[in-house]
């Protein structure tokens, strides 16, 4: 393992800002922390990186305790949301700070500083300064300057949260393509943003009030998430409150069959494209026998371009709204229509009850 | 207060006036005329006879010296002391940082001759240390200059230092700087505009100084303020008095035009 972190802590005076963090990063492997803003996301990066001291717990690369090391010792590859280039050092010198930090040779130096600056495409741009590049060209420089002393680990805080959507598009491109040049390193990638997650991490850790939630690979996360709060906040999922019966579980009156809930499963979760809105044959509601699925009502339509995203009240169950994403070319229910929700099972899972 | 109008006085000025605002500059200008160049235009036609045999004394060339010279190390020593202590201010956690910082700007309000009347009571002929030879030679002079001076070179440095981004610090230090690299290569380049205004003020206020230098240096040091004074009030040599101010005046006016184009030229490189 080249990152390991056992039982790591933070407090930041009173207020804990990382609780018992376990979480192991392989070489080759990139591991995304995805949480709400506060989660302790950024904590767990500066315990790595060693710019915070944790109260409790170690920190290990490569099989060796560097919990007391100071950052500098630690070679480790640190990207920041504000990207944090040196504003009085042009784009090669930020790309060499670290290298002639390390008393490389002159001629080393330049020769490693032309290699990242042209893996990063900015070789035209070497003798710029910071502030006369864009946003995504700034980021470019300081992923280059990062991995320019060769770490073996690169920690990346919200690299493409101060970009705008049409560029964030892009650099998750790039990143994807800079992920395939440098096979080796152990990469640990924070973000709030569940796309990013998904598009370039092997697996996801989540993160919720300075703790971890759970970590798996992305995929199994995604389709079969452990708490509802990785469900919810992984792919927005729906959470109904189901109970146990004979062959299935009962959601406000309907019985899903063939769904066997596991002790505490108390919540039936599931994609707002796989559920299926079928228009009520008798208006108003006939009773829950007969139907397709759970009865609810259309609260609102909103027009998302590839699908319409609608909202439904569920009968039975005051409070709780259901978000179904309706292809566009599909029919869409008016608005205060009686409707079916049809939930097939193949796509419904039960999670525990977590308080969210 | 004074410290910042210099560095914002720098970039306003480089900005284009949009016409007719000019009108907003007559009455400012009108004042300053009627108050500061009309008493100086009359300073300079007092001089005028006087020039030839001021310049040629070797008093008056003495004290130009004595008056760059005590600037000049005056200067140097606040900026060496203002800046370590507002690096240690600003990055050396202790209790207390917060404390110390307001020190410094009650410092700012503080006149500059109680300083030397502070010294007088340490070092003094009747004073804890007795050292009565150096309270009157030019580094005592300097000493007081550069205890009172410090915080007009802190004050710049430590707004500047607390606005430098902790995350540049931190990667940084990632790439493998020590402390004393990140403070050299990050720290101080970035901090260097307001370095250079905290310095260059001091410079002309050091320049000018006069409280500190007639409590303490009396007799041994005079500098061209202390001619001014001793020429014009006990020697009733009103001419020549004036002859010493114009030269206090160019000197003052040219060390401020070079400090604006250091500060101007720099800015516009980087815009
Ligand atoms: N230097 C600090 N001093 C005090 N509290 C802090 C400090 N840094 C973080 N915290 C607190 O620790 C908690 C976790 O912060 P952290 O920055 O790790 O969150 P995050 O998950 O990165 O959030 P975001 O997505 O907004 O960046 C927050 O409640 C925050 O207020
Ligand atoms: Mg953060």
């Amino acid at each position: 393992m080249t990152v390991q972190l056992q039982d790591v802590t933070v407090h930041f005076g009173r207020t804990c800002a990382l609780e018992g963090l376990d979480l192991s990063v392989a070489a080759g492997e990139t591991v995304a922390l995805l949480g709400p803003s506060g989660s302790g996301k950024s904590t767990a990066l500066k315990a790595v990186a060693g710019f915070v001291r944790p109260s409790r717990g170690r920190v290990r690369l490569a099989g060796n305790d560097v919990t007391d090391l100071p950052p500098a010792k630690r070679g480790i590859g640190v990207v920041v949301q504000q990207y944090a280039l040196f504003p009085h050092l042009r784009v090669a010198d930020n790309v060499a700070f670290g290298l002639k930090a390390a008393r490389k040779p002159r001629a080393e130096v330049a020769e490693r500083v032309g290699e990242m600056l042209e893996m990063v495409g900015m070789t035209a741009y070497a003798r710029r300064f910071p502030r006369e590049l864009s946003g995504g060209q700034q980021q470019r420089v300081a992923i280059a300057r990062a991995l320019a002393i060769r770490p073996p680990v690169l920690l990346l805080d919200e690299p493409l949260a101060a970009l705008d959507a049409q560029l964030r598009a892009d650099m998750l491109g790039e990143l994807q393509k800079l992920r395939r040049e440098v096979p080796d390193i152990a990469i640990v990638y924070v973000t709030h943003d569940q796309s990013e997650a998904l598009a370039l991490a092997d697996r996801i850790a989540v993160m919720r009030d300075a703790r971890l939630v759970d970590v798996a690979p992305a995929a199994e996360l995604y389709a079969a998430p452990p708490s509802a709060f990785t469900a919810s906040f992984l792919g927005g999922a729906n959470l109904l409150p189901v109970e146990p019966v004979e062959g299935g579980v009962k959601v406000a009156g309907h019985v899903v069959p063939g769904l066997q809930a596991a002790p505490g499963e108390s919540l039936l979760c599931i994609r707002p494209h796989a559920i299926r809105l079928e228009a009520d044959a008798v208006p108003g509601g006939g009773g829950a026998a007969g139907r397709a699925g759970v009865g609810g009502e259309v609260l609102g339509v909103q027009w998302r371009g590839a699908f319409n995203q609608v909202t439904c009240s569920v009968d039975g169950l005051a409070g709780v709204t259901v978000r179904v994403d309706v292809p566009a070319d599909r029919r869409v229910p008016e608005v205060g229509a009686d409707v079916s929700l049809v939930l097939p099972v193949e796509a419904c899972s039960l999670v525990l009850a977590d308080g969210c | 207060m004074a410290v910042e109008a210099l560095g914002v006085g720098a970039v306003v000025s480089n900005r284009p006036r949009p016409d007719g605002r000019w009108v907003w500059v007559l009455p400012p200008l009108l004042l300053i005329a009627v108050l500061v160049v009309y008493p100086l235009v009359l300073v300079a036609v007092e001089s005028a006879p006087a020039w030839g045999e001021v310049i040629a004394s070797t008093e008056f060339r003495s004290a130009l010296l004595r008056t760059v010279q005590i600037a000049v190390s005056s200067t140097a020593g606040c900026l060496v002391v203002g800046t370590f202590l507002a690096v240690v201010i600003s990055f050396v956690p202790f209790p207390g940082a917060r404390i110390v910082a307001g020190l410094v700007d009650t410092m700012l309000a503080l006149p500059s001759f109680l300083v030397a009347l502070s010294f007088t009571f340490i070092y003094g002929s009747t004073g804890i240390l007795r050292a009565g030879g150096f309270l009157t030679s030019p580094w005592a002079v300097v000493l007081a200059e550069v205890t009172f001076y410090t915080p007009f070179v802190m004050r710049p440095l430590l707004a500047a230092m607390s606005r430098l981004p902790r995350a540049q610090l931190d990667v940084a230090a990632s790439l493998g700087a020590g402390p004393w690299r990140v403070l050299r290569q990050v720290v101080l380049p970035e901090v260097r505009p307001a370095l250079l205004a905290g310095g260059s003020l001091t410079l002309l206020l050091t320049l000018n100084e006069f409280g500190i230098v007639l409590f303490l240096g009396a007799k041994g040091t005079t500098t061209l303020p202390m001619l001014v004074h001793t020429k014009g009030i006990v020697m009733f040599d009103y001419p020549g008095a004036c002859v010493i101010a114009v030269v206090q005046i160019a000197l003052s006016l040219g060390l401020y035009a070079v400090l604006r184009m250091a500060l101007g030229g720099r800015r516009a490189r980087l815009d």
